[in-house]
């Protein structure tokens, strides 16, 4: 695994499960710097975005054991936790027409991973998604774009784009298709 | 959802969803009604599981953004300090507390001795249970203790967001309040106002139906005055095109200043380099 190549993201999920504080921080360590600018990225609110990320790594503490290889890798696991707490406050945001105020003095930022060995297989399998991506039709890839990285269901792309609802319908469901090979071959086997 | 409960083909319906479920792309309705499916046909349910296993790594390409460290690592500590709390035994030990005469049998050693020994074995595991469980609720308390002092932070973020909110309100909507309207010189469907309250010198911006810019470029936010453009603010819309901007900046109520918004470099730029999308200017 990315950080030492010695402790599997599997081991410190069964250490948590044991009450060691220290492996969350570990899991944290390897995840944190994808999760968060995924979520910021949804929810556009660092604020909200630092309460997902916390909650998400508080829900894998609290429930290490519900976690099930076959499902996913433990990676994945944290990210459709983390991605499905930031749709439902991004939607329920949405349904008041409430939206946070962007920070107009932020604070000084800096490079999210630190780790070189974290860099490299987080940019190895960044590097297979994005190429899957680029090998889509661009209005696949904008749909999907959407649909994923912003959060938004069928009908408000639908919406958003001016495009059928069932045109909208049928780039998820190509996209999907098409993202099946290589994407299924990077959740099985990883690089 | 009603093209999924259609008498024929449903269940093929029901299956063309599955991928806009596994990227969670449905109405909260709509996906009700394909768990609901799921649950009952075992090939789709194997289906959606292969397909959120895959779609999940999509999130590797999420936008690489730079992140605030500090937050990050504040994040952690409160991770492992909820954790470490959590985890602090909360079950009452089932230590003796007492020591009945059956569990001691010593016929070799005089009675009186014995008896001594007895009194003198069953104080000291009382004395020792008795630490034990003065540790363990003293680990209880101080984790309540922790568990009392989290919520009292809540409760103080929370007031103090109603209480910025509360701000807000009153930055667009006092008597020295300017509003200030923009409007996009071309057909573009874009609009935005700008309020100044110019008893504090806050300025709230709002935009809706921004189109997205192309990768690598932000919107900046100008004030103009006289031929004299300044910088307020870069910023990004949410995905539905919407804005809100809120910044102190002193100025001279008087002023009659203008307000425009520009496409520039990511970063944003010293002096405006393009046309503006939307201009407006205080009124008299």
């Amino acid at each position: 695994m990315p950080d030492t190549g010695v402790v599997s993201d599997e081991e410190l999920l069964r250490r948590m499960h044991n009450g060691d504080a220290d492996s969350l921080g570990r899991l944290y360590d390897r995840w944190s710097p994808l999760l968060f600018p995924l979520v910021v990225h949804l929810l556009t609110d660092p604020d909200e975005a630092e309460d997902v990320v916390q909650e998400t790594f508080w829900q894998a503490w609290r429930h290490a054991d519900r976690y099930d290889a076959a499902r996913s890798d433990v990676a994945g696991w944290l990210f459709v936790i983390a991605r499905s707490k930031a749709l439902m406050r991004l939607r329920a945001r949405r349904r008041r027409r409430e939206e946070p105020l962007p920070s107009a003095d932020a604070p000084e930022l800096v490079a999210p991973l630190a780790d070189p060995a974290v860099n490299a297989e987080l940019a190895g399998r960044r590097a297979i998604v994005l190429a899957a991506l680029a090998g889509l039709p661009p209005e696949q890839r904008h749909t999907v774009d959407l649909a994923y990285f912003h959060g938004m269901t069928q009908q408000e792309i639908a919406e958003r784009t001016g495009q059928p609802l069932g045109t909208v319908k049928g780039r998820i469901r190509l996209a999907l298709e098409k993202l099946r090979q290589p994407l299924a071959a990077l959740a099985e086997g990883g690089l | 959802m009603a093209d999924l409960h259609g008498a024929n083909g449903e269940h093929e319906m029901f299956r063309e969803a599955l991928g806009a479920a596994a990227i969670d792309a449905l109405s909260d309705e709509e996906m009700k009604s394909v768990l609901e499916h799921v649950a009952h046909c075992e090939s789709c349910s194997a289906e959606l599981s292969a397909l959120r296993r895959y779609a999940s790594q999509l999130s590797y390409a999420a936008p690489i953004e730079p992140i605030d460290q500090a937050r990050s690592d504040r994040v952690r500590k409160q991770l492992i300090a909820r954790a470490k709390a959590d985890r602090q035994p909360l079950e009452i030990s089932s230590a003796k507390l007492t020591t009945s005469k059956e569990d001691i049998v010593q016929p070799q050693i005089p009675k009186r001795r014995v008896v001594n020994w007895v009194t003198a074995a069953a104080l000291a595991a009382s004395v020792v249970a008795l630490a034990a469980l003065v540790s363990e609720r003293r680990g209880l308390l101080e984790s309540l203790d922790r568990e009392r002092a989290g919520r009292v932070s809540e409760v103080a973020a929370l007031r103090g967001e109603l209480s910025e909110r509360d701000a807000a309100l009153s930055t667009i909507t006092g008597p020295s309040v300017k509003v200030i309207a923009l409007a996009a010189p071309t057909a573009r469907p874009v609009g935005a106002v700008m309020f100044w309250d110019r008893a504090s010198d806050q300025w709230t911006f709002i935009a809706h139906d921004l189109p997205r810019l192309e990768l690598g470029r932000t919107y900046q936010l100008w004030l103009v005055l006289g031929t004299s453009p300044r910088s307020i603010a870069v910023f990004a819309p949410d995905a539905l095109g919407y804005a809100r901007v809120s910044i102190r900046m002193p100025l001279d109520p008087n002023a009659r200043p203008q307000v425009a918004v520009t496409d520039e470099p990511g970063g944003g730029s010293t002096l405006p380099t393009t046309n503006p999308i939307m201009v407006g200017q205080v009124s008299g």
